[in-house]
């Protein structure tokens, strides 16, 4: 059932968002035919509810999905005993969406007069379906995926729409209406009502545009609230794959690692290898001198610069700064150890380079040389920290694993991050890990018990450190390289 | 990403897989998730398409 307007401003969602959504929801086997079906019957719900009494509506319907939604309003509307007519904005043989065409072939099979419309010329001469005929005129031209200038016959179908005396609902979105901005560029529908499917989109809530979305009613489209907090292939739209034709070298990431000790030699390579494998142009390695060598022996395409000794040591950490300015992103903690003074070495680097504005992402001994030494001061919003529970203890005190119930512990590692941390997100490894930045918070079901072999953490902190190049939200860059 | 990359070294190899199988499968997971051909296809000048197809 739809849900009346409150006040929506700290719940309205932008377009990408809603677009992450909608995959996901996909993925969750929460079909599209599903939404749409579910969308369509609120548009006709609300138009029941609203207007009892009219009897003649019109649906104005786009090619796309928004034209779905409303050709599917149609189709209950005429169960409900209305005279309902269509206008589409194209020819039926136009409509390439599979769910439009599937509920056009469905419509098509009614009693449902189908008016086809490709040109202003065809909308003028049914003008009076608009005006006088229509007592309620559903808005189903164009949804989120208005892009530029109004085109034709969109841009008349809108006028006509506007000029007709009868009562206005859109799908979605008034069509002409930015759903990110606001903004009216041309024309756009000035609606009764406006029905929006799942949540508000953030255009409909700003100031000033009450003209056109009239009362907001929010439909309930059958997406679970946890499909918003799973990690899935939706996410991958928040990641930036394509390359500038003119990048050069570097330009697509330029990645520090600093790690690796005398005992442990391989974590820090693997964590550099990942990246280059994720897509950063330059992964370079600052160890102690004999691990430098042992990965210089082993992988060329990975730039090592020894460090004096065994250890980290806070002598070294000038010499390190000088590479953090020229990286996009600090990458530190695997193999370190946790000598004090390697612990005192992280706590300086880390300081720095968040002081620079450097994103900086903190696995293995790192976590335990900032619990140890208690700076969780130091993970700010540019700021991941990847523990596994043994880490994300000593990190925090909380012993998560008490809590068995995955949504319980999400919750319970979100308001521990919360309290302690000051806004870095955490991605806490697991069977199903936890990415949480303390106000939102998404699960990954990705992996498997092979991933418990030595060294896919460190894979793990290479994929991070590369998407925190390509990823604009720390969180998503978690949640994506976890999945 | 990373636990997709597992899971296709898993169900190439089952449990005998190393963390450098994993870092492996990275690139098929972008190609299967992503519409990577068309984006790497448009970066590619039309006549060396003509030789690599």
């Amino acid at each position: 059932m739809p849900i009346d307007f409150r006040d929506w401003s700290s719940g309205a969602i932008t377009t990408l968002e809603m677009r992450v959504i909608d995959r996901n929801a996909a993925y969750m086997g929460i079909d599209r035919h599903i939404l749409m079906e579910n969308a369509g019957r609120s548009v006709a719900t609300t138009v029941i509810e609203r207007y009892p009494k009219a009897r003649r509506i019109l649906v104005v319907a786009g090619l796309g999905d928004n034209g779905g939604d409303g050709i599917v309003a149609a189709r209950y509307l005429h169960s409900w005993g209305r005279d309902v007519k269509v206008i589409l904005l194209g020819r039926i043989s136009d409509a390439k969406e599979e769910l439009v065409v599937d509920n056009l072939g469905i419509l098509r099979g009614l009693n449902v007069e189908i008016i086809e419309a490709p040109t202003p010329y065809d909308l003028l001469a049914h003008q009076e379906v608009f005006h006088p005929w229509a007592e309620v005129i559903i808005d189903a031209i164009i949804g989120t995926g208005i892009r530029g200038v109004l085109r034709e016959p969109q841009a008349t179908a809108i006028e006509l729409i506007n000029k007709s005396s009868a009562y206005k609902v859109a799908v979605d979105i008034p069509s002409g209406l930015d759903p990110d901005t606001g903004e009216v560029r041309d024309i756009a529908v000035k609606a009764h009502v406006t029905v929006t499917m799942h949540r508000p989109k953030v255009g409909l809530v700003k100031e000033g545009v009450s003209q056109y979305v009239g009362d907001l009613v929010v439909a309930d489209i059958g997406i679970s609230e946890e499909v918003e907090h799973i990690v899935g292939p939706g996410d991958l739209y928040y990641m930036s794959y394509a390359r500038r034709p003119d990048s050069k070298k570097g330009d697509n990431g330029r990645v520090l690692f600093i790690g690796g000790s005398r005992e442990f030699t391989g974590a820090i390579y693997l964590a550099a290898k990942a990246a280059l494998r994720t897509g950063v142009d330059l992964s370079v390695v600052m160890a102690p001198r004999d691990v430098a060598r042992d990965i210089r022996a082993h992988d060329p395409s990975i730039i090592v610069i020894p460090l004096d000794g065994d250890y980290l040591m806070l002598n070294h950490v000038d010499q390190i700064m000088e590479q953090v300015g020229k990286s996009h992103v600090i990458a530190i903690g695997p193999g370190l150890g946790l000598r004090e003074e390697t612990m005192r070495a992280v706590v300086e680097l880390v300081s720095r380079a968040v002081d620079v504005g450097k994103r900086v992402v903190i696995d293995a001994d790192a976590i335990k040389a900032i619990g140890e030494l208690k700076r969780q001061d130091l993970i700010t919003k540019n700021v991941i920290v990847t523990p596994h529970a043994g880490e994300f203890k000593w990190l925090t005190g909380v012993d998560v694993t008490k809590e068995v119930n995955t949504w319980s512990r999400a919750l319970m590692v979100r308001d521990v991050v919360k309290s302690l941390l000051r806004g870095g997100v955490v991605l806490l490894k697991g069977n199903v890990d936890i990415i949480t930045d303390g106000q939102r918070y998404k699960l990954n079901f990705t992996g498997n018990p092979g991933m418990t072999i030595g060294g896919t953490g460190d894979v793990l902190t290479g994929v991070v450190s590369a998407l925190m190049v390509k990823v604009q939200d720390p969180l998503e860059a978690a949640a994506i390289s976890a999945s | 990403m990373t636990g997709l990359a597992g899971d296709l070294a898993v169900k190439d190899l089952g449990y005998h897989i190393l963390p450098t199988d994993v870092i492996d499968n990275i690139p098929k997971v972008f190609r299967r998730l992503m519409n990577i051909d068309d984006i790497v296809r448009s970066s590619i000048h039309p006549q060396a398409l003509k030789l690599i197809g």
